[in-house]
């Protein structure tokens, strides 16, 4: 991205070859001339750092693996993902995220107050529960549901982006991790305003009423900016 | 809105206190929370004449449950929820962007000057290109090539000549007659016809294997098969002497990637047992695979299959074997590496090879249990987006696989495989013995292998101040590709110069082609071998074209390395090599 020509980075300029034919005492000549730095085009990316020539050692017989360092474990029990390296965001740019990109389309929308009225009607059927229960059933079974969618499990069903996703769960992928977008802003509302609903139209006595609390804190809180990318390991 | 919090917890007080105010004196508290209940009753009042503010008064009042805690919480969560819903979009990936101003991208776009498509050859490497020989017409075992006739050809990958072979030259005419050269799309479309399926067949009952899937080109194969069952955060555990395709393969699968020094058992058990401690703790299992080749392209040698067999079983990976080189030249008919070491096809889960090698047509294919070959029929890219194989191409190595396992001697070896193992061990014998006294030569390659490496011993090379070795190590030891393309590298072009001297004085005396290990240094990312003089054996020449060659073999080394003795000698070079 920097504004120099990449015709800087050209280290091969063909009327010095000629400096370098006789063989010199005491010496390895070409090995400081700048052509053996590197021929033009040959960097394998666009940036025009400075090259610095690699210096052949054979490596160290019987080295260590690698595997060890890389995937340390921390000890904590919450903590942050790392960052996505260079490579993993090219991948992930690569191809559109199919997995998350459906929830900004009308019908997504539609479906969770479609999926909520029908769980309240299927509730109302069962004669034994008293109204307490139905609501308190629907705000468990859409809260439950929408966890496991959205913040249980993580990657994608489909092998389009390389595994680049593999760490992260639905909530993170969705407008690949901006906040405060309006779909983002949509769901939040919706469990919400069903807490707010269900306590309206019914008479909960105080443990129902916390057990509908929690359910509900339950889906509010992976959704807040703060818990992007963070992972709580309890066991 | 703070504010409105507090004032109807204070609603809430006074409703218990004023039932106590009769028996006791208000104190002056009391009678604020009185006078804030008085004014809270009021603006909710107040309410009442705003539109929609009934609703809002309804819903107070009736999820009002007696409880202050509640109605505060619930205040909260939509408090919480307005906040989010005004709060402004953020980016994640802010950082990354850079912003230009219009001038700044027309002055970019100005200044931008495309590199050439191809450079310029560089005067030192342009011999290279000149000292390609140019086939004239049949290829073969006897060929053509510029002004030579008749020439001994000991530089072909086809070992047991069937290129020569007349049945398989009337086979393969017979199917373009009938179904023309090409397939007419990929193996899932229209590029399945009766012959590739048959040929599939073939395959899996030739080596073993439960079934085969066949691939347009070999290239390919492994840069399509790896990546089909690996992917990031997968492992697999690699020899650090395999070939480009493979090399390519792992790059492109994204997995992790640990390398084992060179047929090296006792590093791949270090290294096994070191990174089990991590795998036994993750979760969920990832994909874990042992990775190499059966005849090395780059060193001739044979991985060490008995050890590398009973350590997978052992911690539990699977094995991927490309036996590129080794079907159609190894074990007693032909079937590899898996033959010649007599361990059974299952064991190795992925075998691939090429069918331009040895079954003298062209394409790749990959044999293993039936899951693993239904998985790549719709993972596998090279077998979805590429055309499939001409059906004269998959014809001809049917029949070849006849040629090789139907004709056997009474010993159940195949006769063109026994063929090729005599004048296999012939050759090697025989320079073997010529070299034992020799400062400049020695032979790399296992006796078995139907190509002989011969290198340049260590010490003419120490002496000639050549390098041990060249590339780069960067994936070795950081599992990941150097940046930057290696450096244009002095000695190994002097070093194939060398070499390449010895081709042409064997050509011009004895009539006889052979050929040298080439790689494009520059683009190699594992560390590579010095160049290597590469005698393929081939079925269809005779033993005593052999000994053609073992006679004037000594003569050439002498001859072209007597005067080379220190590394300004490799220097005086250079003019020749400008002027090749």
């Amino acid at each position: 991205m920097s504004t120099a020509s990449p015709k800087a980075s050209y280290n091969y300029k063909p009327d010095l070859l000629g400096l370098d034919v006789s063989p010199k005492q005491g010496g390895r000549p070409h090995s400081n001339s700048t052509h053996s730095i590197g021929s033009p085009g040959r960097t394998r990316s666009n940036s025009n750092t400075v090259i610095t020539p690699i210096i052949t050692t054979p490596p160290p017989p019987h080295h260590q693996a690698t595997l060890n360092t890389r995937q340390r474990r921390s000890s904590s029990i919450i903590q942050h993902l790392e960052p996505d390296t260079l490579d993993t965001k090219i991948d992930q740019t690569l191809n559109p995220n199919v997995n998350a990109n459906w929830v900004h389309s009308k019908g997504a929308w539609v479906i969770h107050v479609v999926l909520i009225v029908l769980l309240k009607l299927i509730f109302n059927l069962v004669s034994i529960l008293d109204n307490d229960w139905r609501w308190t059933l629907t705000n468990v079974v859409y809260n439950v549901g929408s966890y496991i969618m959205f913040h249980q499990v993580k990657g994608t069903p489909f092998e389009f982006n390389s595994g680049a996703y593999d760490n992260l769960t639905m909530w993170e992928q969705i407008d690949n991790g901006d906040q405060y977008t309006p779909t983002k802003k949509f769901l939040m509302s919706v469990p919400i305003a069903l807490f707010l609903i269900s306590t309206h139209y019914s008479n909960y006595n105080l443990n129902l009423f916390i057990l509908n609390g929690i359910c509900c804190l339950c889906v509010v809180v992976p959704k807040l900016a703060i818990a992007h990318r963070l992972r709580v390991t309890l066991f | 809105m703070a504010s409105a919090a507090e004032i109807i917890y204070t609603a809430t007080t006074t409703t218990t206190t004023t039932t106590t105010t009769t028996a006791v004196v208000p104190p002056t508290w009391d009678l604020v929370t009185q006078k804030l209940a008085d004014n809270f009753v009021y603006y909710l009042d107040g309410l009442d004449n705003l539109p929609g503010g009934q609703i809002i008064l309804r819903y107070i009042k009736s999820s009002y449950k007696n409880d202050p805690v509640r109605s505060l919480f619930e205040l909260a969560l939509f408090i919480f929820a307005l906040n989010y819903f005004l709060s402004s979009k953020r980016r994640e990936n802010k950082s990354e962007f850079v912003k230009f101003s219009n001038k700044e991208i027309d002055e970019l776009v100005d200044e931008w000057v495309p590199e050439p498509l191809i450079d310029d050859i560089n005067p030192y490497e342009k011999w290279q290109l000149d000292a390609v020989p140019e086939v004239k017409g049949h290829n073969g075992s006897h060929i053509n090539i510029d002004g030579r006739q008749q020439v001994i050809n000991l530089a072909s990958n086809d070992f047991l000549n069937l290129n020569e072979n007349s049945t398989v030259k009337e086979v393969a005419a017979q199917v373009i007659n009938t179904d023309g050269v090409g397939a007419c799309g990929p193996p899932n479309f229209y590029g399945t016809q009766d012959v590739h399926v048959r040929l599939e067949e073939d395959l899996a009952r030739y080596l073993d294997g439960e079934q085969s899937i066949l691939y347009g080109q070999d290239f390919v194969t492994a840069g399509s098969v790896i990546p089909a069952f690996l992917k990031r955060g997968d492992l697999c555990v690699v020899d650090s002497g395999v070939n480009l395709a493979i090399q390519k393969g792992l790059i492109l699968s994204r997995c992790d990637i640990e390398w084992y020094d060179h047929n090296d058992m006792i590093h791949l058990e270090q290294i096994l047992s070191e990174i089990k401690p991590v795998l036994d703790r993750q979760k969920p299992i990832k994909r874990r695979f042992i990775i190499t080749e059966a005849l090395f392209a780059n060193s001739g040698d044979l991985a060490n299959l008995k050890t590398i067999v009973e350590l997978k079983n052992q911690y539990k990976y699977r094995l991927f074997l490309d036996e590129s080189l080794s079907i159609g030249t190894l074990g007693k008919t032909g079937k590899g590496l898996v033959e010649h070491c007599n361990i059974p096809r299952v064991e190795v889960s992925i075998s691939i090879g090429t069918m331009a090698n040895s079954f003298a047509s062209s394409g790749g294919f990959c044999v293993g249990v039936t899951p693993m070959i239904h998985h790549q029929r719709i993972q596998s890219i090279a077998y979805v987006f590429s055309a499939s194989l001409p059906p004269y191409s998959a014809k001809v190595v049917s029949q070849a696989i006849k040629e090789i396992n139907d004709n056997r001697n009474a010993e159940g070896e195949s006769i063109i495989i026994k063929s090729l193992h005599d004048k296999t061990s012939y050759v090697h014998k025989g320079l073997s013995k010529i070299l034992k006294t020799s400062n400049y030569f020695e032979i790399v390659s296992d006796i078995n292998s139907p190509i002989v490496h011969l290198s340049l011993k260590s010490k003419y090379r120490e002496q000639l101040e050549l390098p041990k070795i060249y590339g780069n190590s960067e994936l070795l030891i950081k599992g990941k590709p150097a940046k930057y393309l290696n450096p244009f590298n002095d000695y190994y072009n002097f070093e194939s110069f060398l070499l390449q001297k010895v081709i042409d004085f064997i050509l011009q005396n004895s009539n006889i082609l052979i050929t040298r290990s080439k790689n494009l240094v520059e683009h190699e990312n594992l560390p590579v071998l010095n160049p290597h003089l590469l005698i393929h054996i081939n079925n269809g020449v005779n033993q005593s074209d052999y000994q053609k060659l073992l006679d004037v073999f000594d003569l050439a080394i002498n001859k072209v390395l007597n005067p080379i003795n220190n590394e300004n000698d490799l220097f005086e070079l250079t003019n020749e090599i400008l002027n090749y």
